[in-house]
């Protein structure tokens, strides 16, 4: 219990950054280009075009090139934007879910199940993920919804520890003995106490997991364990790609571009929203 | 000016920023400090006086403005950084926190050292002989030097900071709140160094305090600042005897010392708020390197309380008492280890928070959740009391908060109106009992003089039982119908409000605390309360001065006396009650 004095208000409401601001800006642009993409390309990116238009290099009527199958690579890499785009928010979503409710159990209740679930936190961080993925997908048919399952059940770990730890400190907070003094119960002490104070650490936390999220979706897809024909993601435009890295480079810098462009973003972003929350961890020059 | 004058601030104004916009912090102050003068400056939270020592020290925050004349034995101070540079090693400053000034990773003597050689003094024995000479000064053990900062007591910190301020051997101390974190004893002993220090050295000091009864018997001059600018300026003793303005007068009135002692309630019919029954408390304590080594430490030894519906007790002792860990053990948020506890006649089992016994925090700040509106803490209390009638205004309203609170977040609020948010939903609880732990330390005394008529009130009205921990001796007879004084985990007397303390740990509380016009107490080499207690005997026995060989040998138990006291020293059974 500390005495009197003036504290930081935690909700202070800052500013972005400019680098923030600029991941802000492309987390947008990336967001409304794949979701109007069948507004923006009027053809069916699975068209396919005669031979004249087989591997042409970027010029105006395609401004990013065609596939060996003649398709427009612009279309392609605005409709592969959204199954990267929703993979990446539904992986994270649940891995969000599961690692906050893991993580506010373990933090609140009774010092066994805080045992029991980190034991089972530590197990799973253990085990070898993307040798998991592989297994997982290479053992059913692959789909979209399956990758972004996989990738979600497998990521929660490090926000159930991040909540715990986070939960911990607040529970000897003269605050939370009060509310406990109500006799509330468990489930409505973490709705109405715990959950506000995590939340912000948990929308960074999430924001920082989208850009990994949509590496690891490109990466099945890379590997053919993601987006099956005739759906497209960027990870699968760069395997198409990868037979005319030499010949046709369009078909692989494009999607790859996308995919640096979108998780520096996410990246930048997530920093600015951890900055703007806790100025303790920030970059430090705030004042100077 | 006068020539002997060291520093003299002529209607010195400084504005601040705000959240909200600019703040006048200090609006046109006159202030002399003269060599071998002790000046107090007090006023209540909020009236500048911090502001004031920032100033002179050049401290103040970015975008801070400064208007006025301040000079420095004639010299015109500019107020920025080369102010700040030029009077670094002149001026002394301590606050009121030592532990967040002091390294923790550094022994107090490598600090020391840094300090003496920042003014010129080459490393070796020199400067380690005057970091030596240095601690002596403030009566600290040359040996002490070796340690870690949190390896020392509260009050051995302060006069860690106090020989840190000495090292550039300034002219003038400026003093923030020093012993405002300390017990009364320690604060008595930190006091009596603090004026030694400045007699001997015939420096100038400012002694910045909310405590107008510190002030005047530690003080020569009573400066008193009221919303940024002196109301009243004179000798201490001609302050004290007639004080000329009213917020003085309204000062001295709020002091707790000047309100008569609470008279006793009427018994009140049905079960006690409150009843326990030997109640203990212990804490694993793990030893040596891989923590292998198992032992416990009991914090409350078995300790007996009633507090009667409608009646106050206090619960006084020093910090590390265990008076802390009886109350969190009552309102079961710390497991109690033996003993029967019983919340208006019924049972409660350990470890479990009830709803009927709440807890009023020392911070209000933090025991309110800064993201739930104040409304919604009220609310959520009277839902859990099952309380659908009454509404939140209501509560509000009994605390005398507006009810446009209710919408308010607690950072948006004042000191004093968190604590009454915080007891708003106390009582929407409708609890048996009040456990409340030093919940005015944090407010100055026109804060807390009014809290506590609140609280008085609202008791007689609805007749819930109050148990107030305090270290404050005065604070708890204006408050509390019986007192109740805890050393070492164990009661060692109880006693009426109006009664005089027999025990003779009590008896060096009151000595040690300071009372208006009287004299600065006498300190002797205070054993300190961290100390362990002796294996065999009375606990308070080693700090006793009226120990005989006696009292190491039996612990002495809690008697009752023809009077109704309970008291445990054999020395003033033995001898009919007198010394």
């Amino acid at each position: 219990m500390s005495r009197g004095g003036t504290r930081i208000d935690p909700g202070f409401p800052g500013r972005l950054d400019t680098a923030s601001r600029w991941g802000l800006g492309l987390v947008l642009l990336v967001a409304a280009l794949s979701v109007c993409a069948g507004w923006l390309t009027p053809t069916d990116p699975g068209a396919v075009g005669g031979a004249e238009t087989h591997l042409l290099a970027p010029c105006p009527e395609h401004p990013l090139g065609t596939d060996v199958l003649g398709r427009d690579v612009l279309g392609r890499l605005l409709h592969g934007g959204r199954a990267s785009l929703a993979v990446a928010w539904l992986s994270v979503l649940l891995a969000v879910a599961l690692g906050t409710t893991v993580g506010l159990a373990a933090g609140i209740g009774p010092a066994w199940l805080d045992r029991v679930l980190m034991t089972a936190t530590d197990v799973f961080l253990a085990f070898p993920r993307i040798f998991l993925i592989l297994l997982l997908v290479a053992v059913t048919r692959p789909s979209l919804l399956l990758v972004a399952v996989v990738i979600g059940a497998t990521g929660w770990m490090s926000v159930a520890r991040l909540v715990r730890a986070e939960a911990l400190a607040l529970r000897g907070r003269d605050f939370v003995l009060a509310a406990r003094g109500l006799e509330l119960t468990s489930l409505r002490l973490a709705w109405r106490h715990f959950l506000p104070h995590v939340a912000p650490l948990v929308l960074v936390a999430a924001t920082l997991r989208l850009g990994n999220a949509v590496l690891l979706e490109s990466f099945l897809s890379y590997l053919g364990l993601g987006a099956q024909e005739p759906l497209i993601s960027w990870g699968a435009m760069i395997e198409h790609g990868q037979g005319h890295l030499l010949d046709a480079w369009w078909l692989t810098a494009f999607p790859g571009l996308a995919i640096t462009l979108t998780v520096v973003s996410y990246n930048l972003l997530g920093d600015g929203i951890r900055d703007l929350l806790d100025p303790r961890v920030g970059s430090g020059r705030r004042d100077g | 000016m006068s020539a002997r004058d060291l520093l003299a601030l002529e209607s010195l104004a400084v504005v601040l920023e705000g959240p909200t916009g600019p703040v006048r912090a200090l609006r046109g102050l006159d202030l002399r400090l003269s060599p071998g003068e002790v000046t107090a400056l007090v006023g209540v939270s909020g009236s500048g006086k911090t502001v004031t020592g920032l100033t002179i020290l050049g401290l103040l925050p970015g975008g801070a403005a400064v208007s006025g004349r301040m000079t420095w034995r004639g010299e015109v101070l500019a107020g920025d950084s080369a102010h700040r540079a030029r009077l670094g090693r002149e001026i002394g400053m301590i606050f009121q926190d030592p532990g967040a000034c002091l390294d923790p990773v550094w022994t107090v003597g490598a600090q020391l050292v840094e300090t003496v050689r920042a003014g010129g003094i080459p490393a070796g024995a020199v400067a380690e002989a005057r970091a030596a000479s240095l601690l002596e000064e403030v009566h600290l053990p040359a040996d002490l030097g070796g340690r870690y900062p949190h390896q020392l007591s509260g009050g051995q910190k302060q006069r860690v900071m106090l020989a840190l301020a000495l090292a550039g051997d300034p002219d003038l101390l400026i003093a923030d709140e020093p012993t405002t974190a300390l017990d009364v004893t320690i604060q008595a002993g930190v006091l009596d160094t603090l004026r030694s220090v400045v007699r001997r050295r015939g420096m100038a000091m400012l002694f910045i305090t909310h405590d107008l009864s510190l002030a005047g018997g530690f003080a020569d001059r009573l400066a008193v600042i009221h919303e940024g600018r002196l109301v009243e300026d004179g000798p201490a003793a001609a302050v004290l005897d007639a004080p000329a303005h009213e917020r003085t007068r309204r000062l001295l009135a709020s002091l707790p010392e000047n309100s008569p002692p609470r008279k006793p309630s009427a018994p009140a019919a049905g079960p006690p708020a409150l009843s326990v029954a030997a109640l203990r408390v212990e804490y694993a304590r793990r030893r040596g390197l891989w923590r292998q080594g198992r032992g416990v430490r009991t914090a409350v030894r078995d300790v007996d309380l009633v507090v009667g519906a409608g009646e106050s007790v206090a619960l006084v002792g020093e910090s590390g008492c265990g008076k802390t860990s009886l109350a969190l053990a009552l309102t079961g948020h710390v497991l109690r280890t033996g003993g029967d506890l019983r919340l208006g006649g019924a049972h409660r089992p350990p470890g479990t928070p009830s709803r009927e016994a709440q807890l009023i925090f020392q911070d209000a700040g933090a025991a309110l959740d800064p993201r739930q509106t104040c409304g919604a803490a009220v609310a959520e209390a009277a839902a859990a009391a099952g309380d659908a009638r009454s509404s939140v205004e209501d509560f509000l309203a009994d605390v005398g908060l507006e009810p446009d609170l209710a919408t308010r977040r607690p950072h948006q609020l004042s000191g004093g109106q968190r604590q009454r948010v915080a007891l708003a939903r106390a009582l929407a609880a409708r609890p048996r009992l009040l456990v409340a732990d030093e919940p005015t330390a944090s407010l100055d005394v026109a804060m807390q003089a009014r809290i506590v008529e609140l609280l008085k009130t609202l008791q007689d009205d609805r007749g819930w039982g109050l148990l107030w921990i305090t270290h404050d001796l005065p604070l708890a007879r204006s408050i509390c119908h019986r007192i109740v004084v805890m050393y070492h985990g164990e009661i060692v007397e109880a006693f009426p409000a109006g009664a005089r303390p027999m025990h003779p740990y009590t008896r060096e509380l009151v000595a040690m605390t300071p009372v208006l016009g009287a004299p600065p107490p006498v300190v002797d080499d205070v054993v300190g309360a961290d100390a362990d207690p002796p294996d065999a005997g009375c606990a308070f026995a080693p700090r006793c001065r009226f120990a005989d060989p006696m009292c190491g040998r039996a612990k002495p138990s809690l008697t009752e006396e023809a009077d109704g006291r309970l008291i445990r020293c054999p020395v003033v059974l033995r001898n009919g009650g007198t010394h």
